[in-house]
């Protein structure tokens, strides 16, 4: 019987080279990524503003640079209104005709653009020409922040966000406004001023791309003249946080770039220096926050991606490295005397042929012995026996049996007459020259000789039969295994009664086995001994004798059992069976052909 | 119009690592768009390798006409876009004005005055020519004349067909020579339309200073009347000229009428030294330079004058402010320098002799006039369409008419 080993749980689960890999991938990789996670979380919060600024500096640069297309359109577009022939022409003494305002208004109604709203030129006489009806009141638009925008400059162009005192809307709107200077001779400026809509920043939102951020455009007077909040939220000015990134933003308003975090998020801003204009972005701390979370999440899936392929890499590794090891294993484990022309054939280029090749030697190496040890048991049996036979002399017994047989006969004591001729007979039969084997016949022969012996020296106890069929009179089995077992019937069945017993032996053919039955009608036999008795036939040859101690009367039966399995193998069956009146002993006999066994 | 540049190839853009300490002075330069040169490549890639490190001059090449260019300075004043360095700048004394009067060009004498050899390289005629009546100069021209002469170019072996070895002297042999010419199946003079009407008139102008009160009236600046007998004269004179030239000239301007000159069309034209790189050092061979007749050259200084715009970085103006030192520099180590070919020698003989020098008509009279009036009315007078003195009566008109402008 196999015996099972039991394992620990961790033992257990962690039985096989695929799971114990798997455990070590996982664990390194757990360490490795907990360590960089760690590292990298720590690091990255160390970095994390100067990281986030330097890309919401690119942002704003980004912004900025848009703003700097729009400041070279305005440039290019107040370049037509300033070399105008009829604006130029404005700017001199000469009368401007009805004809001249007409071909004013149509050549600059060609400067259309889709965010300019109105047009103004005032020249040097404080005439007006617009396509909009204006009236001026030149004391209060000198005091506008329109007028004074114009400041000093030569001809800049200047883009301001301011209120509408001109055209009579009062809202806050962008302006650009550029002196106009005469081409040819020298006169007095005039003024050109144009009021630009929305469409004015497309550039500007075209260039953000993040909607989670919060962009803001102040000019000069830090008045927010652009907003975009996320989410599609409108710029309250009266909310905290935006009160408070106005302020930051404001009192650090000498630096043309900057940065700021506080505990509400990150404010970046950048001063346009062509413009005047500050451009600022603000990410909440949500977002700031989400960039890290972002990037962790990224490491946790690059870590799982890491493990699922290692894992599948162990895993196909694993069945090609554990396939040919199950096989190696399977054929050791069904290794025994049938399976030993059994040969591992293996070819997978690694060691583990050698251990197939190894385990082939083995198995040779193991048949050669075990022959080997069947050759010198035999060998020493026969030694045994030769040396048994020379200490009989069984010549000079036969002769004393012979003699006492004589005289027996001369005193005419008929008893011992046939006791003698019993015993000559068993004794014949017993050493039968060395032969370890005899016909079924000569057992039967044999076996009967015991009986009548036994028959004579208890009385009437018991009567015995015989019966063999003809057919396996002449097959040849080993010598000797009848008589321990009908032995025990008269020890053990009969130990309960004086006379009656019965003891009936027949040898007979079924299918390939030669079958000896032994039954007597004493008392049956004990359950305690049959379980022992029975389990003589398959117990390994080692434990045989823990089985049945010589003191409880088995030696004998052991011995027949024990060298039944020796010279038949496993399929020899021995067994008892409790009668409801009596014990029966059966003994099948594996035969090769029909000739017996074939045996000498 | 600097000799020792000797420009021969178009400009191309040259690879240059600028060092962090190195001042860039922006400039733009003409590119003619005839030869596809400029005058001033070379004086850029002097200046580049003298200053190496300090200062570097980075041109933007303008293919453009001279006219061209002027008007693209008129404008560039306007919309504030002033290169730092600017060429031509004196060749309208009304856009001069509006430079000057608005503050636009930097005061140059703290420099020549602090300069080892500037005010020592300018001749005083025309330093004092280029001073601003305000005081102060703003106008940086060649030191010397050398290089600024106008006068006949023409086509020695053309000349020599109809017998003239030299170039006429009077102007009656002027008129023969063109006659010979005529005869001979060859076009006497490039002329052309538009625009000032340079080269007619500078024949022209060259015709009338001749007598005194020509000379009178040429010098005389921003007249307030043309209607006197030396302008008469002056388009009688024209309406003759234009007896010798294409069919189609005035359908052309300067820059193609020239082409059609170098190209052999026309035995001769006025002009000055500077179309002499124009016509190529190649065939310098086959032409010379001569007076007007009556031994007139004509020279105006504030022609060759650069000046310095405002509002660019101390560093910027003072590098510009080297560079008109440096261009001074280079025309003064080369004035006297012949390559011995025959234009070059009569030009040099023209300036060493006994000539007159008569001011140039175009800064001596309104602007308009000049680039308004005549493109729009001579056309009609050169056809006989309007007759002299309702011409010169309208031309007074006009310039009542930009007066009251002013």
């Amino acid at each position: 019987m196999k015996k099972e080993q039991r394992r620990s749980w961790p033992g257990h689960f962690l039985y096989s080279t695929r799971r114990k890999l798997i455990l070590i991938v996982t664990l390194m990789l757990s360490l490795l990524f907990c360590g960089t996670f760690l590292g990298v979380d720590q690091i990255m919060k160390q970095d994390r503003y100067e990281t986030l600024t330097k890309q919401y500096y690119y942002v704003n640069r980004q912004m900025i640079s848009a703003f700097e297309k729009i400041s070279e359109e305005l440039d290019q577009l107040t370049e037509k209104y300033i070399l105008n022939e009829y604006v130029q022409k404005t700017l001199t003494n000469q009368e401007i005709t009805a004809s001249d305002l007409e071909m004013m208004k149509k050549s600059l109604a060609f400067y259309n653009r889709s965010y300019l709203d109105y047009y103004l030129v005032i020249d040097n006489k404080e005439n007006l020409y617009s396509q909009k009806k204006v009236t001026l009141d030149f004391e209060k638009f000198r005091k506008s922040q329109i007028y004074r925008g114009f400041g000093d400059h030569y001809s800049k162009t200047v883009l301001m966000w301011a209120r509408d005192v001109i055209f009579g809307t009062n809202e806050m709107s962008f302006f650009v406004v550029r002196h106009i200077r005469g081409l040819n001779v020298n006169h007095e400026p005039g003024m050109l001023i144009l009021k630009l809509n929305e469409n004015l920043l497309d550039p500007v939102k075209d260039s953000i791309t993040d909607d989670q951020l919060s962009y803001f455009i102040l000019n000069e007077n830090q008045e927010v003249c652009f907003s975009r909040m996320p989410g599609g939220a409108r710029w309250n000015p009266e909310e905290a946080v935006n009160r408070e990134i106005l302020q930051n933003v404001i009192s650090r308003q000498g630096m043309e770039t900057g940065n700021l975090d506080w505990s509400d998020g990150i404010v970046s801003w950048d001063y346009d220096e062509n413009s005047c204009f500050t451009v600022v972005t603000y990410a909440s701390k949500e977002v700031t926050d989400a960039v890290i979370s972002k990037i962790q999440g990224m490491m946790l899936a690059v870590f799982f991606i890491t493990y699922g392929v290692a894992v599948l890499g162990i895993i196909l590794f694993s069945s090609w490295f554990t396939k040919p090891i199950q096989y190696i294993s399977e054929t050791m484990r069904s290794f025994d005397e049938q399976s030993m022309g059994n040969r591992i054939d293996l070819n997978t280029n690694t060691e583990l042929d050698e251990i197939g090749q190894a385990y082939n030697k083995m198995v040779v190496r193991v048949k050669e012995l075990m022959e080997d040890v069947k050759q010198k048991e035999g060998e020493l049996r026969e030694s045994e026996l030769a040396s048994l036979m020379y200490q009989i002399r069984p010549h000079f017994l036969y002769n004393t049996l012979d003699t006492i047989y004589m005289l027996a006969r001369i005193q005419k004591e008929e008893t011992i007459m046939r006791m003698i001729q019993s015993l000559s007979r068993f004794l014949r039969i017993n050493l039968s020259n060395g032969n370890e084997q005899i016909e079924t016949a000569k057992e039967l022969e044999h076996v009967s000789s015991y009986l009548e012996i036994q028959k004579i020296r208890n009385a009437d106890l018991f009567e015995y039969e015989t019966h063999m069929e003809e057919s396996v009179a002449s097959w040849r089995v080993i010598k000797m295994i009848l008589q321990p077992v009908a032995e025990n019937c008269i020890k053990y069945g009969f130990c309960d009664i004086e006379e009656g017993g019965k003891i009936l032996i027949s040898a007979g053919r079924e299918g390939d086995f030669l079958v000896f039955t032994v039954e007597n009608n004493g008392t049956p036999i004990g359950a305690e001994q049959l379980e022992k008795l029975n389990r003589l036939e398959s117990a390994p040859l080692g434990e045989m004798d823990e089985i049945l101690q010589y003191r409880q009367g088995g030696y004998g039966i052991r011995n027949v059992v024990k060298r039944l399995r020796l010279r038949y193998g496993d399929e020899v069956r021995f067994y008892y069976r409790a009668l409801e009146g009596g014990t029966v002993c059966v003994i099948k006999i594996p035969v090769k052909g029909e000739g017996g066994n074939g045996d000498e | 119009m600097i000799f020792c540049c000797g420009c021969s190839h178009s400009p191309e853009p040259e690879l240059v690592l600028q060092t962090e300490t190195e001042v860039v002075i922006p400039v733009t330069f003409r590119v003619d768009p005839l030869t596809n040169q400029s005058d001033n490549e070379q004086l850029v890639k002097d200046f580049n390798g003298e200053f190496a490190g300090e200062y570097r001059m980075e041109p933007n090449w303008l293919i453009e006409s001279t006219s061209g260019y002027r008007n693209k300075l008129k404008q560039w004043n306007v919309l504030d876009q002033l290169p730092v360095l600017i060429t031509d700048a004196g060749f309208d004394y009304d856009f001069y004005r509006v430079l000057t009067q608005n503050d636009r060009l930097v005061d140059l004498t703290p420099w020549m005055e602090a300069s080892d050899f500037w005010l020592d390289a300018m001749n005083p005629d025309i330093l004092a020519g280029c001073a601003d009546p305000d005081g102060g100069v703003f106008l940086s021209p060649l030191g010397n004349n050398i290089h600024t002469y106008a006068g006949i170019i023409y086509r020695e072996d053309l000349l020599a067909s109809v017998g003239y070895r030299e170039f006429p002297q009077t102007w009656e042999e002027f008129w023969e020579c063109l006659d010979a010419l005529k005869q001979e199946g060859i076009t006497p003079l490039a002329l052309h339309g538009s625009g000032s009407y340079w080269v007619p008139m500078l024949l022209a102008t060259a015709y009338i200073y001749g007598d005194a009160e020509g000379k009178d009236f040429l010098d005389e600046r921003l007249p307030d009347s043309y209607q006197n007998d030396e302008m008469r004269e002056l388009m009688e004179f024209l309406r003759r000229l234009y007896g010798y030239t294409f069919p189609d000239a005035l359908e052309f301007d300067y820059d193609q009428t020239a082409a059609r000159f170098i190209d052999g069309q026309a035995a001769l034209i006025a002009n000055g030294r500077w179309m002499f790189e124009t016509i190529g050092e190649k065939n310098y061979e086959k032409y010379r330079f001569a007076p007007f007749p009556g031994g007139i050259l004509m020279n105006s200084p504030q022609m060759s004058a650069w000046a310095v715009t405002k509002g660019y970085s101390d560093e910027v103006t003072e590098g510009a402010v080297k560079v008109l030192e440096f261009r001074i520099r280079c025309a003064q180590d080369t004035k006297d320098v012949s390559d011995g070919s025959t234009l070059m020698d009569s030009y040099i003989a023209a300036t060493e002799m006994d000539y007159r020098v008569m001011p140039n008509f175009q800064l001596q009279w309104e602007q308009e006039i000049q680039n308004e009036f005549f493109t729009e009315y001579m056309p009609g007078f050169l056809a006989g369409e309007i007759q002299t003195d309702e011409f010169l009566k309208m031309m007074d008109e006009r310039v009542e008419e930009i007066r009251s402008k002013k």
